[in-house]
């Protein structure tokens, strides 16, 4: 069905680099500099697509991280806790240069998970996209993919940590509880992200061998790679 | 765990066509609903006024039924008078006068007729010079009739002495067929 977004294309933006994926099959990749932001590399590539090409974004944690807003009694609404969730954003993740905030609608025992995207990436790809013509299907972080997929593969898994491009992600919880989010950028070798992802499992209260570590790589621990709308096998050269 | 629903893209928006068709649509629809409402509102108005016509007309027709009405209750004869009337217009006057006229016997004059024609009876004084003359006149006005219909009611006679003539009263009966 042409609606259903089985003909979108994926585009991974992160501040290493971007890529475009057709279907199973990776189109594009251009690796960014340091201090480069990936908006202009992603403007270049939309100005060559067609026009009004279906496109699902995925960024990465260094442009969109996780974090946990405290639970407080005081909070009267959601708009409330929203205003708090934008106040913390910026110390909470290190996106010092101004950010947008997504809040879940369930509040665990610590406190409600939240999401902040960098601004200047956001507002960026939605001009782009609109200057372009593109059709915007959707605009997520990568580790909430990967979560979904995990989910989906073992209900009753107890963490996610997510090491992609340029950061580390971990979410953990018991049942519908999330009740820690955090994610550590830059983080760039494999061994220096395998380091800091035990360091938050012990922080989370997560056993040794109680979650999930996704590496986007074919190695990636018992993620199946069908539950992803892009191939893993793609993404070695990504992390190199 | 369960998933997160992270979304940053703005919600989809419909196609600026689909919008034009739509508000297209529910203009068409709107200028439909709007032309029956005031095809509508015209027939009931005229309705209205053919109500309201047809009302005053029949209010004008009791109007005039009860005028009628009152002018027949008005103009209606009494009941009795109209029996009279018919008595009178079926009495035999010509035949009354017709006995009365052939009638000629010396010595005896008429003075007075009454008719009453609603009662159908007629009254005539006579003055007479004497009885024979009196008595020849009944046996006259009485030829003809099966039995006598006029018959003597009073009689007076001229005292010795008076210059007054004797007078007497016949009467008669008569219905509508001359009997």
């Amino acid at each position: 069905m042409w609606w259903a977004g089985a003909e979108a294309t994926d585009v991974y933006l992160s501040s290493r680099c971007i890529a475009v994926f057709e279907g199973q099959e990776r189109v594009c990749l251009q690796r960014l500099g340091d201090g480069d932001t990936p908006a202009p590399a992603f403007e270049d590539w939309a100005h060559n697509a067609k026009r009004r090409l279906r496109i699902r974004v995925w960024v990465s944690g260094g442009i969109c991280r996780a974090f946990l807003v405290p639970a407080a009694d005081q909070l009267k609404n959601r708009a409330e806790a929203l205003k708090v969730a934008e106040a913390m954003a910026p110390d909470s993740t290190g996106l010092a240069s101004g950010c947008s905030v997504w809040l879940d609608s369930d509040q665990g025992a610590k406190g409600v998970v939240a999401a902040a995207i960098d601004q200047g990436t956001l507002t960026g790809v939605l001009e782009v996209t609109r200057l372009a013509g593109l059709r915007l299907l959707s605009l997520r972080p990568w580790w909430a993919e990967l979560l979904r997929a995990a989910v989906a593969q073992a209900s009753d898994i107890q963490s996610v940590a997510v090491h992609d491009c340029d950061s580390v992600t971990v979410l953990a919880g018991q049942g519908d509880r999330l009740e820690f989010a955090t994610t550590h950028a830059p983080v760039g070798d494999r061994a220096t992200a395998e380091a800091t992802i035990r360091r938050l499992m012990m922080l989370a209260s997560v056993a040794p061998g109680g979650g999930l570590m996704a590496r986007l790589t074919p190695d990636s621990d018992r993620i199946v790679a069908t539950q992803l709308p892009m191939a893993l096998g793609q993404w070695a050269e990504i992390l190199r | 765990m369960r998933p997160l629903k992270v979304e940053f893209a703005p919600p989809p928006r419909a196609a600026i066509w689909l919008w034009a068709a739509t508000c297209v649509a529910l203009g068409v629809i709107a200028m439909h609903q709007f032309w029956s409402g005031w095809q509508a509102y015209g027939r009931v108005q005229a309705l209205q006024a053919e109500i309201a016509r047809a009302s005053e007309e029949q209010k004008l027709a009791q109007q005039r039924a009860q005028e009628a009405e009152l002018a027949r209750e008005r103009d209606k004869p009494d009941a009795r008078e109209v029996a009279a009337a018919l008595r009178l217009m079926r009495f035999p006057l010509d035949q009354v006068l017709r006995a009365l006229e052939s009638t000629r016997i010396t010595g005896v004059r008429v003075v007075n007729l009454d008719i009453d024609a609603a009662a159908g009876s007629v009254r005539v004084d006579l003055e007479f010079e004497a009885d024979e003359a009196l008595f020849e006149y009944l046996e006259t006005i009485n030829l003809g009739e099966p039995t006598p219909r006029w018959k003597l009611v009073t009689a007076k006679w001229r005292e010795a002495g008076s210059s007054a003539p004797s007078t007497a009263t016949i009467a008669s009966q008569w219905n509508a067929d001359g009997q």
